[in-house]
């Protein structure tokens, strides 16, 4: 489960319900939801004298929950957000940190990181519902791990405080990611960050594991649902004799323990893998220390 | 700390004084390339160093100019313990949890002087970090964790 299996964000699942059937009010969009994930897969539901089956709710619900991210068109969305991210590494190096400027940061890490759920769900509910049109999955799974490099960019190269006074160092280490963001705003909406880039400046989500085609979405889901419910129905922990059907697990433990392992594994798998030495980066420092050093005898010269 | 006391040694037995001076200058710059060193790894070091009858120690915590000891670790000429030098390296760099950017610089600047081939270096690294997600399984599995 890893980033989200805190529940933060997970009220927002019943809002795009909400927003998928305006009639439903959030008691009818709870159970729209939790029967959606966790009935069969032939599940079917009536409503309005219209039946659904389960692929079509899923796919309403990740519709409804793209919407609340990206507004107009996805190029605008980008361009927005690129536009602030570039804006918060300016003014949190730009000398001193204002209120307005933290205020400016916290803002859009709360927003990003609402975002990146909403949008991480959707694809979950695409990924779960089955075939999808496989250019709509990579645009999607591309706003999501630009979401995480954002980020992890502001987390990385601004500081969380407030009224101080920013260094000489930490100004030249934030100009170049404010230009190289600058310049990948006017390359449009299909460019990302290169694979050097990202990885000099770590940030790398191209290879997370629950982006990865054999990440179990629906699981994922599963275990979502549960751990809400766990938080929604706290009787369950105090009042299990009332829950006979239930037996004596607790819902935590509902979710087989095999796969908890497995997904254990696959995040120690992706945090480690950051831990190997690579050729071709190794390669990269050295160019780009050669450079710097050619640089700084060129400037002694001059 | 309990990655480099993993360090077997028995492959310094056969070496010679300069070598094994080379060997540990190597690991002490390392430990400090990213501008912190733990204790317990110094006094794993100095025990280590100790224990190869090493008596200078505290000559070798003289901080080094990188090309100084690029050019001194050129003595090793064994291939095997060259090899082990980037093993114990990879084990070093990661008590960090991220290789750095100067722990990759270094790491590649030491193959290179003592003939290691980058994909060598990478097999290595691959075969350690393999090794600790190895042992990491096995606590969820055997439910340790």
């Amino acid at each position: 489960m890893g980033r989200y299996e805190n529940c933060t964000y997970f009220s927002t699942l019943y809002d795009a319900v909400c927003n998928s059937f305006p009639q439903v009010d959030m008691e009818n969009a709870r159970t729209i939801l939790r029967e959606v994930i966790l009935a069969p897969d032939d599940y079917t539901v009536e409503f309005e004298d219209e039946s659904y089956n389960k692929k079509q709710i899923m796919d309403l619900i990740a519709n409804a929950l793209i919407a609340l991210c990206i507004t107009g068109s996805p190029q605008e969305t980008f361009d927005k957000t690129i536009e602030n991210v570039a804006n918060i590494i300016k003014h949190m190096n730009d000398g001193y940190i204002t209120d307005e400027d933290a205020q400016e940061r916290r803002d859009f890490l709360a927003n990003a990181a609402r975002c990146e759920f909403d949008l991480f769900a959707a694809y979950a509910l695409r990924q779960a519902g089955g075939q999808y049109n496989a250019e709509k999955m990579h645009e999607l799974k591309l706003n999501i791990i630009r979401l995480r490099e954002f980020q992890d960019l502001i987390e990385g190269y601004t500081r969380d405080e407030v009224e101080v006074e920013v260094g000489r160092e930490e100004f030249e280490q934030a100009r170049p990611i404010y230009r190289m963001l600058k310049s990948l705003q006017s390359l449009g909406y299909d460019y990302n960050f290169s694979p050097r880039e990202r990885e000099s400046l770590n940030i790398d989500h191209e290879d997370d594991s629950d982006l990865d085609d054999a990440f179990h979405y629906i699981n994922w889901l599963k275990r979502l649902m549960l751990l809400q419910l766990r938080k929604e129905i706290p009787v369950l922990k105090n009042n299990a004799s009332d829950f006979v059907n239930v037996g004596s697990a607790p819902v935590a433990d509902a979710a087989s323990p095999d796969d908890s392992i497995e997904a254990r594994i696959a995040q120690l798998r992706g945090a480690y893998d950051k831990r190997r030495f690579d050729s071709r980066r190794f390669i990269m420092l050295e160019q780009s220390k050669e450079n710097s050093d050619t640089n700084e005898e060129s400037l002694q010269g001059d | 700390m309990s990655d480099i006391s993993n360090i077997v040694p028995s492959y310094l037995n056969k070496a010679s004084k300069k070598e094994k001076e080379a060997f540990f200058q190597v690991l002490i710059h390392l430990s400090a390339s990213d501008g912190h060193t733990d204790e317990s790894e110094i006094a794993f070091i100095k025990e280590a160093a100790l224990t190869h009858k090493l008596t200078n120690i505290e000559d070798l915590f003289i901080p080094m100019e990188e090309g100084d000891i690029l050019k001194k670790v050129k003595v090793i000429k064994d291939r095997h313990l060259a090899l082990e030098l980037i093993k114990e390296m990879c084990m070093l760099s990661h008590v960090d949890n991220l290789l750095s950017d100067e722990e990759t610089l270094f790491i590649g600047k030491v193959g290179i002087a003592l003939g290691i081939e980058m994909e060598k270096i990478e097999q290595i690294s691959n075969w350690v970090i393999d090794r600790i997600i190895w042992l990491e399984q096995a606590k969820y599995i055997f439910e340790e964790k």
